[in-house]
């Protein structure tokens, strides 16, 4: 059984139709990136699949499961996660309180009134999971006082908090220096391992150097899907990024 | 031991329970109650706007609420014969109304929330205030009493008041438990990143369903107390404007950045309100002008001032290294 199962997809804003009759098959392994020209519909792509947007038409099947119109905190719970174009942090909070907001839900604490948020089980879950993403010596700083790189690095690492098997990730390289460029690169290798990764990205090199396979997007609909190597030789999407409409 | 010597609230309760033996303001007792009630209304109010950021106008409905069941049910439920039964009704009553306008506008967001708990008490008012049967209209209700309590005699002025007292530390302690617990942190999830917080798992609607009902319940026993206090329930107790003093009185203080802040705050507003009163009829214009002053120059309120100078660390919990997190968010 495929991973995600989508059929006709559409969703409109008023006279625009940002997806329209998408129908894809998504299989369970590898980095799966969704390119295309900007207003192609790639972010609303996201938020179909994710629950923040509801679709006028159309099907998502998870793992056989039907999640069309659920919220998101109903989806995340079926192991789908994800990230955000711009950092999404709880600002006020420090880098281990970010965490834990994520963990103690997973453990089941979320409600506890008379349970310290530092309880002991959460932190130590919470300093782990930094740890794994190197940046646990940061735990104590607020979450909007540590550099842009690592931001992105705890919104990943938040997204990982509910062990999810499939993560979406919305231009993770947006805005990064070439060093933390290749630092996030390598994550995403490394979480791949274990799980399916889904990116939207306008970073070509990136898109092209880890992706096992490639959809583009033009207008809402399909244009092209393959392996990079058929992306790049395909004329198509030459026209739709180079072409007269894109310049 | 130390720990607990640095604790503010352990100074709050140390001044609080030497009140009625101060020289001057202690002979204002019934002052000195309400005072303790409102401590009890503006924290349980903060939970609201502080932790979850829910711009609440409803607050006052809550209190009012709170004040006539404890009016009506003393009156006719319970015979002029009882003490704590009003003061549960209030809760019960507060607790319930809360939870009835909560689930209906939890998906709700920032100015349609504020405007549909303004339009739920002014409702809450119309019909306190013509629906005489039950509610004495516009005369309101009288002629409660403070029984005894654990052979206890209430309708001593002093003796309330330590009962306010008590009530209080009961409140704050477990008010304050909460807004550190897990729960409150889940709490603060949802007013600083609710779409963050929903793709961690969280029904944001239901959490700001259960923070509003607890609110409520605190709202509604402040109001009980108020009953008790004046011994008697009239309309202006639900008044919105009721509503905007709380709210008043928590951004003054500093509520969004402190859990202190809302006692802060009506300490002022309370003080003002019954003695400068007397001094001059216009003391709202002074005490209006100040809020828009301080408010404009300082947006975290009083004790974001204070939190600014310390250079002190989020808000409401206190484990981190020093910094500056005094941002106000949008109330």
């Amino acid at each position: 059984m495929n991973l995600f199962s989508i059929q006709g997809l559409t969703k409109r804003f008023d006279a625009l139709v940002a997806t329209n009759d998408v129908s894809l098959e998504i299989e369970r392994e590898g980095i799966l990136s969704i390119i295309g020209p900007n207003g192609a519909g790639k972010t609303t792509v996201f938020n179909l699949l994710t629950g923040l947007l509801k679709p006028d038409a159309g099907k998502i099947l998870y793992k056989g499961e039907d999640i069309t119109g659920k919220k998101p905190y109903q989806i995340i719970r079926h192991g789908i996660a994800r990230s955000f174009q711009v950092v999404s942090l709880f600002e006020e909070m420090t880098v281990l309180d970010n965490m834990r907001v994520g963990i103690q839900r997973n453990l089941g604490l979320m409600n506890r009134m008379f349970l310290e948020a530092s309880n002991k089980a959460a932190t130590e879950k919470s300093l782990e999971l930094l740890e794994l993403v190197g940046i646990a010596p940061l735990a104590d700083h607020g979450a909007s006082h540590i550099p842009h790189g690592d931001r992105k690095v705890l919104d990943l690492a938040m997204s990982l908090v509910s062990e999810p098997d499939t993560l979406l990730l919305d231009e993770p390289m947006a805005g990064l220096s070439p060093v933390e460029r290749l630092r996030i690169t390598n994550l995403i290798r490394k979480l791949s391992e274990t799980r399916k990764i889904i990116l939207v990205e306008h970073d070509m090199d990136l898109v092209f150097g880890i992706s096992d396979s490639i959809l583009v997007l033009h207008h809402g609909a399909i244009l092209a899907r393959g392996t990079p190597r058929e992306i790049a030789a395909n004329e198509s999407v030459q026209s739709a990024y180079l072409g007269k409409e894109a310049s | 031991m130390n720990k607990i010597l640095k604790d503010p609230l352990l100074w709050i309760f140390l001044i609080f329970s030497a009140y009625p033996f101060m020289p001057y303001i202690g002979s204002f007792i019934s002052l000195g109650s309400e005072l303790l009630l409102w401590f009890v209304f503006a924290l349980g109010f903060n939970l609201c706007l502080g932790q979850t950021g829910l711009p609440s106008f409803g607050h006052g409905a809550f209190f009012g609420m709170g004040s006539y069941a404890a009016a009506i049910s003393f009156l006719r439920l319970f015979n002029h014969d009882a003490f704590v039964m009003p003061i549960l009704a209030g809760i019960v009553l507060g607790a319930a109304a809360a939870a009835l306008l909560g689930w209906l506008i939890r998906e709700k967001k920032g100015v349609y929330f504020a405007m549909l708990t303004v339009a739920f008490t002014q409702v809450c008012f119309g019909i306190a205030f013509r629906w005489d049967e039950v509610t004495g209209g516009e005369a309101g209700l009288s002629g409660v009493l403070r029984g005894a309590f654990f052979g206890l005699p209430m309708n001593n002025p002093i003796v309330f008041y330590y009962f306010c007292f008590l009530v209080f530390i009961v409140c704050a302690v477990i008010i304050r438990k909460i807004s550190r617990s897990c729960f409150g942190l889940s709490l603060q999830s949802v007013r600083q990143n609710p779409l963050r917080s929903q793709y961690l798992g969280y029904n944001i609607g239901l959490y700001k369903f259960s923070v509003y009902t607890i609110s409520g319940g605190f709202a509604g026993l402040a109001g009980a107390l108020y009953c008790l206090l004046t011994q008697s329930a009239y309309a202006d107790v639900l008044d919105w404007s009721k509503s905007g003093d709380v709210v008043m009185a928590t951004l003054l203080g500093g509520g969004t950045v402190s859990f202190y802040g809302p006692i802060l705050g009506s300490l002022i507003f309370v003080i003002c309100k019954n003695l400068i009163s007397s001094m001059w009829v216009h003391w709202a214009l002074l005490y209006g002008l100040s809020f828009v002053i301080i408010l404009s120059f300082f947006p975290t309120g009083l004790m974001g001032i204070v939190k600014k100078k310390r250079n002190l660390e989020p808000r409401l919990r206190g484990n981190a290294p020093a910094q500056e997190q005094t941002r106000r968010e949008e109330p």
